[in-house]
């Protein structure tokens, strides 16, 4: 386990035990500050003994769940949670692209978003553009390696979760700016893109 | 007339992972084009040479695996074809780098 | 056509350098082949029988004439001197080397070219109307969409790893010649109901060929041009989501579909459209406007009134001329214009394929004959959109002069192939062979031309890529026994009148499969009322006569 968060250039992060349903808290606990992440039917069942013990939890989904699984606490946890754990068992299941962005652009989750499981170099560019900010892969990638891939690609084509400009919008951006300046010099210039 | 006991003869083959060229296990751990070359195996002789081909997936050939051959040619038209080629003439430029 | 800028090429320069480094790491061994092996097949390469093979995209299937002549140097450079034009409009080298693919990649990209999405389980190239923007019945011409989807879909990182892969088809006439019915989402751009007159899209979804045939069924005949790509991105969402990942051959959006009924479908996707954020997905009016000035009409310099006339008495002179206009060549919107199919389909040939030397000679007649414009059609032929009436015999003649004349298009001998157990590594029969057989005992045009329109799909296995299941006449190869056998469907069409080809009883050996051709050929002869033609009499008779003419009298 080497997590790492997706800032830029990234960075270790904190790892943050990934609970099954059945699983023990690890000890000592809470005293010794660690997050852990619990499946979302296990929170959803014990959702106010742990609200109420004050324990730092996050949760973790399935593969096969997404946001609509969640019920009625979705609001008021997208508020409360740190750390939200998406699944992916295999990478070319790729259903937590689409669970990531609904949960940071229909839903407003601002606490960490990781992706977990078999997360492969290639993948992380495509996770940051859904809304991912931290990785814990079950492969050891390289701070190197990542931030060569997170660099790699200077334009996207479309809008998705990480607020890059779609291709479109640049180019708009350019005649706007090209616009600006002939309008405020009365001179035409060029615009190196 | 007595059963057959005798194992199904096998080649190893695999694809060339810089060209995917068709190649064919022979002896002292090296691969060769021709399908003549190759090693006929069975029964247990087969599983361990297949074995260390298939330790050459790293970074050599690609899809090792192993195929029944009678009378000297691959039994299975799929093999017969992968050995010896397309069985249809295409039509190239004579210009080309590869013919 | 449309033309790359900054932008567009950075991105493919950048996803040439990214996979530039994927094949040094799988080179190297660093990656073992079933990590590097998604990643390959997103940039379009295949491990085949013989060798890797390249698929290049080929957008919407339009080129310029200097793409087709860098094609033709890849083919000579890095392969055998040919390439394949495929059922999806793209080009296929068969013997290119996993060590060359960078530099192969870089070369296409210097002409905008590249093999992005040409597999895996992401969103295909989006193919079209062979005539879009020329077709004498068009509403509107697809193409400003086609490119707007193949934007928004390049990359998408959201659905870079759906269940299966995702084809999208668009037309924009009242025929369809792109097979819309049988794709993931077929689209047509034809008037709203609302009686407005104003041009909108129908909706088909879950059509389909492999082993589940399906035709599309109608999602919805009211879409705003406007909401195009976010609805598109409604429906990813909903298959990314709730297709299958159990079982390869149950996870294509056609299953999800069936499961689920149309109405579900639709509501489920409604619902993901109506909660959705759409400004920022779908494109502002001003980008619409802009890459649909790409796409503007050219200028066509107008055409005397006597050509009509002379055109008239050179085919009258000549039958060969004459046989050649018939089957190959089409309305055109603006009068006095045509468009012109080449048909890759010689007599006895590999159908689809065509040499160095003929890509370079077919890249001159564009220039010469075509404004510089070629589309490739998803029958495996190439279509030159934009010939003068009055140039219509200089372009024949050119055509002899290359072998490239044969007056097929659309009729018995123009047969739409997959490579097959030559080339495929998926293969069960052989295909080409087949191909070449019934080509060459229907070799005589007149007899041809006599039987009137037919299509004719043979596919090698039953991942259907040869289209069998749409073809009026449909082969399907097979192993039965350690034997190639090959399976006879009748009465499929690929047109707005979308069927999935009827089973005619038990398979045939390859001999077999060529006389049950000419059988249900004759059948057919016997059958036709006036002008029929094959799948309208078909449509009359249904299929028991034509499997009665096969297998002798059904038992009452």
């Amino acid at each position: 386990m080497a997590p790492l968060r997706l800032d830029f250039p990234v960075r270790e992060a904190e790892v943050f035990p990934v609970l099954g349903a059945e699983d023990a808290f690890p000890t000592p606990y809470p005293d010794n500050g660690v997050t852990v992440l619990v499946p979302l039917s296990r929170w959803l069942e014990e959702r106010l003994g742990l609200i109420d013990a004050g324990l730092s939890v996050g949760v973790w989904l399935a593969s096969d769940e997404s946001p609509e699984d969640w019920g009625p606490t979705l609001a008021e946890d997208m508020a409360r949670l740190p750390v939200i754990g998406l699944a992916f068992p295999a990478f070319t299941d790729g259903r937590a692209y689409s669970s990531a962005r609904l949960l940071r652009e229909r839903h407003g989750f601002g606490g960490e978003l990781r992706a977990l499981g078999d997360v492969k170099i290639d993948q992380v560019p495509l996770m940051v553009r859904c809304g991912f900010d931290a990785i814990d892969p079950k492969d050891t990638l390289t701070e190197e390696a990542v931030n060569a891939a997170l660099s790699r690609f200077r334009h996207v084509y479309q809008h998705a979760g990480d607020g890059r400009p779609a291709i479109w919008a640049e180019r708009r951006s350019i005649v706007a700016k090209t616009e600006a300046e002939r309008c405020s010099t009365g001179i035409e210039k060029e615009i190196v893109a | 007339m007595s059963k057959k006991t005798v194992p199904a003869l096998h080649v190893i083959s695999a694809n060339r992972l810089t060209d995917g060229v068709v190649v064919y296990r022979c002896g002292e751990c090296t691969w060769s084009e021709a399908f003549s070359d190759a090693l006929v195996l069975s029964g247990e002789s087969l599983e361990d040479e297949l074995v260390l081909a298939k330790a050459d997936e790293v970074s050599g050939v690609v899809g090792v695996y192993s195929h029944e051959v009678s009378d000297g040619a691959p039994a299975h038209i799929r093999d017969r074809i992968r050995a010896e080629g397309p069985t249809v003439l295409y039509k190239t430029s004579p210009s080309a780098k590869a013919h | 056509m449309y033309r790359y800028d900054e932008f567009d090429a950075a991105i493919v320069a950048d996803r040439t350098r990214e996979f530039s480094d994927q094949v040094a790491r799988r080179l190297s061994g660093e990656i073992d082949e079933d990590s590097f092996k998604p990643l390959r097949l997103m940039n379009g390469v295949y491990l085949q029988l013989h060798a890797y093979m390249l698929r290049v995209a080929v957008p919407y299937g339009e080129l310029s004439a200097n793409q087709l002549r860098r094609m033709a140097r890849i083919a000579k450079d890095y392969d055998k001197g040919y390439g394949h034009f495929t059922t999806r409009q793209n080009i296929q080298y068969n013997w290119i080397a996993l060590s060359d693919m960078p530099k192969v990649l870089e070369e296409l990209a210097e002409v905008g070219l590249h093999a992005i999405q040409t597999s895996g389980n992401c969103i295909r190239n989006t193919t079209c109307d062979p005539l879009a923007g020329v077709a004498a019945d068009e509403y509107e011409d697809p193409r400003p969409w086609a490119e707007l989807i193949r934007q928004w879909s390049t990359f998408h990182p959201e659905f870079t790893f759906l269940p299966r892969k995702f084809k999208i088809a668009i037309t924009g006439a009242t025929k369809d010649r792109a097979a819309v019915q049988f794709h993931d989402v077929g689209l047509e751009l034809a008037p709203l109901p609302d009686g407005s007159g104003e041009i909108g899209f129908k909706v088909y979804v879950g059509g389909g060929m492999g082993r589940t045939p399906r035709v599309g069924r109608l999602l919805r005949d009211d879409l705003r041009k406007e909401h195009l790509l976010s609805y598109l991105e409604a429906i990813l969402r909903t298959y990314n989501m709730q297709g299958r990942r159990d079982n390869k051959y149950k996870a294509r959006i056609k299953i999800l579909m069936d499961a689920l009924g149309v109405e579900a479908f639709r509501a489920k996707v409604d619902a993901e459209w109506e909660a959705m954020e759409r400004t920022t997905v779908d494109v502002p009016a001003e980008e619409v406007a802009r890459i649909t000035d790409y796409f503007a009409p050219l200028d066509y310099a107008p055409v005397s009134t006597g050509t009509a006339q002379e055109v008239a008495d050179l085919r009258a002179q000549d039958p060969a001329f004459d046989a050649w206009l018939n089957a190959n060549v089409h309305a055109h919107k603006v009068e006095g214009y045509a468009g012109v199919t080449i048909s890759l389909k010689p007599v006895g040939g590999i159908p689809g394929d065509a040499t160095t030397d003929e890509m370079e000679a077919v890249a001159d007649l564009v220039d010469r004959y075509s404004q510089g414009i070629l589309r490739v059609t998803h029958e495996q032929n190439l279509l030159l959109p934009h010939v003068r009436q009055d140039q219509l015999h200089a372009l024949w003649l050119a055509l002899q002069a290359v072998g490239l004349e044969t007056p097929n298009v659309g009729h018995m001998g123009d047969i739409i192939a997959c490579p097959g157990l030559d080339y495929c590594a998926l293969a069960t029969a052989r295909s080409i062979p087949i191909a070449q057989e019934i080509s060459a005992r229907f070799k005589d045009m007149t007899r041809i031309q006599d039987i009137g329109p037919v299509t004719l799909n043979i596919s090698g296995c039953i991942n259907a890529c040869g289209h069998h299941h749409a073809g009026n006449i449909g082969i399907l190869g097979l192993e039965k026994a350690g034997d190639e056998a090959y399976q006879l469907v009748l009465g499929g069409a690929a047109d707005e009148r979308a069927a999935v080809a009827q089973q005619t009883g038990r398979g045939f050996s390859a001999e077999g499969i060529v006389d049950a051709v000419e059988t249900v050929v004759e059948a057919y002869m016997e059958l036709r009322e006036g002008s029929e033609t094959f799948i309208d009499t078909f449509r009359r008779v249904g299929i028991t006569p034509f499997k009665e003419a096969l297998h002798g009298p059904t038992s009452a």
